[in-house]
């Protein structure tokens, strides 16, 4: 699989758009560190959402209608968020993609976002719904699980550039 | 006691102490607190970024003032982690990134957002009461622009260290 990730890696290094990244960034200097900070900007609001969201969930909540309420408020800041880390990530990862694609943290990150991403959105959806002013503990798991997807997701990132396949 | 001592002195014992020692000849530790600088750094910024909103009226307005700043456990909480993991990687380097202008910029403006909090806390936080539910005073709206530019800077220079002398 690391293979492959490796050949995959190579693969978008020849590409015309990874060549178009790296022009840029020569051109520009502060492009790169633009990105990574925007980037840690990002995942703060993301992680703040999930902190949050996840913990007021987890501890359950004792007035009906706080808990979509707040989902609701910051729903726009996780799709922004979203959005800007798949520009900013996509970029960093056409500049240098063999520096993503030879992590062993690379890809796990990228499957922990989806997990957190869709986390967000059922939680979302199944508090629009809710009507009973205690929440099951299955939605007190799945925000504190939300929670610690978002540290987890947060941890591989800053990880792809210390640990390396093969 | 410190009299008689140099800043020069300090920073030497510092990066002189054991711990110091263990983190520099051992190669794990440097990437393991900036990954958990990271992390609580993001949820510093992230829970700080929503109650400021939150004290300048325009985020979650509907939601009692009390109950949005549930979230400041956290905040300290994620704080302490981030100053600890901060320090660890500070002391066995540290002549070197007190000469980094950006380092010494971004802890001059941790300062500033801990001053603006603690005006906040002694000031108009203490009539909480009066704008709970309410639009928040001037005050209350001022502290938290302040607080949030404060914080968007100290995560710009935090990343700058790096590429600055
Ligand atoms: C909650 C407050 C703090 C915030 C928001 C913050 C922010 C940051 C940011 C954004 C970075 C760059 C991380 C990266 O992308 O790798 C960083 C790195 C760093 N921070 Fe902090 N920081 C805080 C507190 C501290 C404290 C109290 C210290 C020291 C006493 C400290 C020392 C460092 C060091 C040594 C680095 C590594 C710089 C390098 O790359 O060599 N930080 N910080």
């Amino acid at each position: 699989m690391w293979a492959l990730a490796h050949q995959i890696g190579i693969g978008i290094n020849q590409s015309a758009f990874s060549a178009w990244a790296r022009g840029l960034a020569n051109i520009y200097f502060w492009l790169i560190p633009a990105m990574q900070i925007t980037h840690l900007l990002g995942m703060s609001v993301l992680m703040g959402s999930a902190g949050l969201y996840g913990l007021r969930l987890a501890r359950g909540f004792d007035q009906p209608g706080i808990a979509a309420s707040a989902g609701a408020s910051l729903l726009p800041w996780i799709i922004g968020a979203a959005l800007v880390q798949s520009l900013t990530g996509v970029f960093m990862v056409l500049h240098r993609p063999t520096r993503a694609f030879d992590s062993l943290m690379f890809l796990p990150k990228l499957a922990l976002i989806v997990l957190g991403l869709s986390l967000f959105l059922v939680l979302l959806y199944k508090l629009k719904r809710q009507t009973s002013e205690r929440l099951s503990v299955m939605l007190r798991l799945a925000g504190a699980s939300l929670f610690s997807c978002w540290i987890a997701i947060a941890l591989a990132g800053r990880l792809i550039s210390f640990i390396r396949a093969g | 006691m410190l009299q008689g001592i140099s800043l020069q002195e300090i920073l030497t014992r510092l990066e002189d102490l054991p711990i110091s020692q263990e983190i520099t000849d051992n190669p794990i530790w440097f990437p393991v607190l900036e990954a958990m600088h990271v992390v609580s750094l993001g949820l510093v910024v992230g829970a700080v970024l929503f109650l400021d909103l939150r004290l300048m009226g325009v985020f979650a307005r509907k939601e009692p003032m009390h109950e949005a700043a549930k979230v400041i456990g956290l905040i300290w909480l994620a704080a302490g982690l981030a100053f600890m993991s901060g320090f660890l990687m500070f002391a066995p380097a540290a002549s070197r990134y007190l000469a980094n202008t950006a380092f010494d910029l971004k802890m001059g403006l941790i300062f500033l957002a801990g001053l603006n909090m603690l005006v906040l806390h002694l000031g108009v936080w203490r009539r909480l009461a009066d704008w709970n539910e309410s639009a928040p005073p001037f005050a209350a709206r001022l502290a938290g622009a302040v607080s949030l530019t404060l914080w968007v800077l100290i995560v710009i220079l935090g990343r700058m260290v790096p590429f600055t002398q």
